[in-house]
């Protein structure tokens, strides 16, 4: 459940997402618990959004999928970042900073 | 787009039931995963797995959010939405047929007219810069258009500033004698600057030079190559005998080459220096064109011709000319503009008439589909989702029937170039082309989009609950909408029911004029004498008495008459004239119609003389000059008293009144007479006879029409075989004549009946609507005790109600509109008093014809079934 403050862009919630892998390989609950932890409890993305924006990038190349065995045993499947996905990660985050700052700048004046 | 997405795509398309297997699990695997996260935080198997649920808001439409992320979801859709499409409209054949034919008949006819237009009114002349070729002319009191003379001509040339080039061109028949029989053809003498000023050269061979000016040398035109020299490419060089003389052929023109019009078969270089030209430098017969200096603007050619043409006029020429341009477009197409684009605006209300009415169709038909859209939401599909499934369905249609109406289109024109005579000889160039073929695409598309687009709006609404249990009742909205629609449909009918009843009756109006003069049972027969054989006047005038003589005496001539120039023949002679004793006012000579005929043209044409005789075989050569005029002269210069001995002349001899005449229309039913002076042929001064007196027009009395015209023929080439005799019916003569008149008042008739039937459909399909609406309420009536007939009237007094209104509307646009009729309506005012009352009256008889069907429906009504009745 996603917190009606704080819904989530698509482009911001890809960026989650990318981060949340650099780590290692999750599937999908797993990408939405690790989200949850990294944001500090203020994002948890729904399946609805999360499943979109994890086929979209498995579609530009960001991301490998791949069915494996979650720890209790069970199937799943599995998205790993690859290394465009990590260029991408990287770009993203240097747009993010670049925007916040001038927000921050913006709302200080 | 990276390697990857084009990966992705080709995945997604090729191995669909694969992906869709793998989604499936992956979205049942996080279900497992959840349920097991949150049992582990304590919850029970049954409330975790519920809780994993409910996060989840939904299997499908997680799948579907899935789905719409996806490479190629677009073009996925659009495939998925044409096949369902193409299958539902496959289920319902009376529908998808109707739609698709009212739109085809609808989009054809647009298409065809529009292919018209096109090729008339908007492409210019095809010639390159074709804006700079510039016409000029002159008008006087009595002649609205007159050409140059050559001295007028020599002196403009000299002094123009503004054209680049100007050229002359001068109509004149050729008998070619050795290829085949003889025959006469149009030809075009020319000046060689010709070619510069159309800037198109012989696609075969070359054009003249300057020097050639005075050479006989000769262009063909395609036809006539294509025709009489068999197409062959050696035709270069080859002699050709033309009036007696041989002509060498340097050139062939395009096949496009229409200049001046269709008719003119071959060019052959003139200059001012020749003799036709330099003996008569005051003959009006120069057709000048020439074209302009790059940049040269209006006011400046303006200014120019006001200032020449008091430069070129000679003084003691005391008639007031007023001298104009016309560009070339303006010139060949001015007259055709009007009727065009009335044509359009009808054939764009049809179109919308049929709009109106498949709209009307589709939205009865997406009530009835409440169910399936229900069930479509339900399983995911978004509100715009379904909106374009719909318009994919509408589109599809406009599409098929935008392609059907191409076809009707392409027929259409066929069928009309089958009946194009010389008169509409435009029709010839019409072509179905790119312009064309864009416009129908986008007709279609804009009519897909107009009519689909409320129907899918108000489709995808609604309350989808209630339809999922059954409840197919439609909303108030949409049947009124549907009335709105038929208000529209019955008002555009109504407005082009009108114009084109004005227009009808213009028609008759023009077929009723009275030509004053007999045209049935006439025959006529034509030959043109030409120099080489009838150098002069005395072997013409013998000819002509031989001739007459001769067929005179064939069996079922009842009479015979000669004349030069033949009503509705195409030709005339306008002169100036003197009347003794009455000094026209400075400035502006008399100017009459010449005509000289043979004694007995009178009666035999059925011309009644009002006043002393006719022309008798003592009027020879050599006897005193007479003539026989018409009552417009008689009552413009002796209203008080009889013309009889009075004196005119049009040359340099006086001539002696014998006789007055009637009145005829000469050139067009709908124009006013002229004044004509009859003459005897044998009077007119050998000088001029050389010009005018070439052309022999027989008109023969018979009641065995057939057979005379052979007679006639055989008769004449007996006299000379080489002669080239074209034998006609005078009623086909004056019928050719009014052939645009009869060409658009068709066309606006037929797409009247279009828009008729179209607009009864209309009227038909909301009455029944309307009863189905009420089964309820009319079952109740009769139960109550309401007769058959109480029914009958009461749907009926709602057919009356819609129809007057729609009409009612459609009087007061057409009141509006029927002035831009103006100009193409002969013989009946734009406001016509009876036109608007009886079309309107007739149209509501209609009306109520169309809803009586349904109406009759609603009296069968068993009342204990309609109680049941949802």
């Amino acid at each position: 459940m996603s917190d009606k403050k704080s819904d989530l862009l698509q482009g911001t919630l890809d960026l989650l997402v990318l981060k949340a892998l650099v780590a290692q390989p999750l599937h999908g609950l797993g990408v939405a618990t690790r989200v949850n932890q990294i944001t500090n409890g203020t994002f948890h993305p729904k399946p609805g959004s999360l499943f979109p924006s994890l086929h979209r990038m498995e579609e530009a190349g960001w991301l490998n999928a791949e069915w494996g065995e979650s720890e209790n045993n069970r199937r799943a499947k599995f998205y790993r970042l690859t290394r465009a996905g990590r260029r991408q990660l990287e770009a993203e985050t240097r747009d993010w900073q670049r925007v916040s700052l001038g927000i921050a700048a913006a709302l200080r004046a | 787009m990276s390697l990857s997405t084009i990966r992705s795509l080709w995945r997604n398309l090729l191995r669909k039931g694969e992906i869709e297997r793998d989604l499936a699990d992956e979205v049942r695997s996080y279900v497992e995963l959840s349920t097991a996260q949150k049992m582990k935080a304590g919850l029970s198997e049954t409330e975790a797995r519920r809780a994993a649920l409910v996060e989840l808001e939904g299997v499908e439409q997680v799948k579907e959010q899935v789905r719409e992320a996806r490479a190629g979801y677009r073009f996925e859709v659009l495939l998925q939405d044409l096949r369902f499409a193409f299958r539902t409209l496959r289920k319902a054949p009376a529908f998808s047929s109707t739609v698709v034919l009212v739109l085809a008949l609808g989009i054809g006819s647009t298409t065809l007219i529009f292919a018209i237009v096109n090729s008339v009114l908007l492409e210019g002349p095809p010639y390159p810069e074709a804006e700079r070729i510039v016409t000029l002319w002159q008008r006087i009191p009595q002649e609205p258009r007159v050409s140059f003379s050559p001295k007028e001509f020599a002196e403009w040339q000299k002094q123009t500033q503004v054209f680049e080039t100007l050229s002359f061109v001068v109509g004149t028949g050729f008998t070619i004698s050795d290829r085949g029989d003889p025959e006469l053809v149009i030809g075009r003498l020319v000046t060689p600057a010709m070619f510069q000023v159309l800037r198109t050269n012989p696609s075969l061979g070359r054009s003249f030079t300057e020097s050639e000016a005075n050479e006989h040398v000769v262009v063909l035109s395609h036809n006539l190559w294509r025709d009489k020299f068999g197409a062959r490419t050696d035709v270069l060089g080859q002699s050709v005998t033309m009036n007696g003389e041989a002509y060498t052929v340097i050139g062939v023109m395009p096949e496009t080459f229409a200049f001046e019009a269709p008719d003119a078969k071959l060019f052959v270089p003139a200059s001012l220096a020749s003799p036709i030209f330099a003996q008569h430098p005051d003959a009006h017969f120069l057709r000048v064109i020439g074209r302009l200096k790059a940049g040269v603007a209006r006011q400046q050619l303006d200014a120019e011709v006001n200032l020449l043409g008091t430069r070129v006029d000679d003084p003691d020429d005391t008639a007031s000319r007023r001298y104009f341009a016309l560009g070339l477009k303006e010139l060949t197409t001015g007259e055709l503009r009007t009727p065009l684009l009335v044509l359009l605006s009808a054939v764009g209300f049809l179109l919308l008439i049929a709009c109106a009415n498949v709209a009307n169709l589709t939205l009865a038909r997406s009530s009835a589909r409440q169910s399936e859209m229900a069930i479509r939401a339900a399983l995911g599909a978004s509100r715009p989702r379904l909106i374009a499934q719909l318009l994919t369905e509408s589109i599809l249609l406009a599409s098929l029937g935008g392609a059907a109406g191409l076809a009707i289109a392409v027929w259409g024109l066929d069928l009309l170039r089958s009946f194009a005579t010389q008169n509409v000889h435009e029709l010839l160039r019409v072509r179905i082309d790119i312009p064309t073929l864009l416009f129908a695409f986008t007709v279609s598309a804009l009519a897909g989009t107009l009519f689909g687009l409320g129907p899918a709006f108000s489709g995808s609404r609604g309350n989808f609950q209630g339809a999922l249990k059954g409840a197919t009742r439609s909303t108030n909205a949409a049947g009124r909408t549907r009335q709105i629609l038929v208000f529209a449909e019955i008002a555009i009918a109504a407005v082009l029911l009108i114009c084109s009843a004005l227009m009808m009756r213009s028609f008759a109006a023009l077929m009723g004029v009275d030509p004053g003069f007999r045209p049935a049972d006439l025959v006529t027969a034509n030959l043109v004498m030409t120099k080489e054989r009838y150098a002069a006047a005395p072997t013409m005038i013998q000819f002509y008495r031989t001739s007459l003589d001769n067929v005179r005496k064939l069996p079922g001539v009842e009479a015979v008459g000669v004349v030069t120039h033949l009503p509705f023949g195409g030709n005339d002679w306008g002169n100036s004239f003197d009347v003794e004793g009455q000094t026209p006012p400075a400035g502006a000579d008399y100017s009459a119609q010449i005509r000289p005929v043979s004694p007995g043209y009178f009666t035999t044409l059925g011309i009644p003389l009002k006043n002393g005789n006719d022309f008798t075989e003592r009027d020879n050569e050599n006897a005193p000059g007479v003539a026989v005029v018409n009552e417009l002269v008689a009552q413009r210069f002796w209203p008080n008293e009889s013309p009889i001995g009075k004196r005119i002349r049009y040359d340099k001899e006086w001539l002696s009144i014998v006789g007055v005449c009637g009145n005829i229309k000469h050139a067009k039913l709908d124009a006013e007479s002229d004044m004509e002076i009859y003459v005897p042929y044998p009077q007119v001064p050998p000088a001029v006879m050389q010009f005018v007196g070439r052309d022999l027009n027989y008109v023969v009395r018979s009641s065995t029409p057939g057979a005379v015209s052979s007679e006639v023929r055989n008769a004449i080439r007996a006299l000379d075989p080489q002669a080239v005799v074209k034998v006609n019916t005078m009623e086909a003569l004056i019928r050719e004549s009014t052939a645009q008149p009869r060409f658009r008042t068709w066309l606006i008739a037929i797409f009247s009946a279009f828009a008729l039937t179209l607009a009864c459909l209309g009227i038909y399909g909301v009455i029944a609507y309307l009863v189905t609406q009420r089964y309820k309420e009319i079952g109740i009536r009769l139960a109550l005790g309401a007769t058959r007939a109480n029914i009958l009237q009461l749907i009926l007094g709602r057919t009356f109600k819609l129809a007057t209104a729609g009409i009612a509307a459609g009087m007061v646009a057409a009141f509006f509109l029927s002035r831009f009729l103006a100009s193409i309506l002969f013989g009946i005012r734009t406001h016509d008093p009876l036109t608007f009352v009886a079309v309107p009256f007739a149209l509501v008889v209609v009306a109520l014809i169309a809803g009586y069907i349904p109406a009759r429906r609603a009296t069968r009504v068993d009342p204990v079934t309609s109680l049941r009745y949802e």
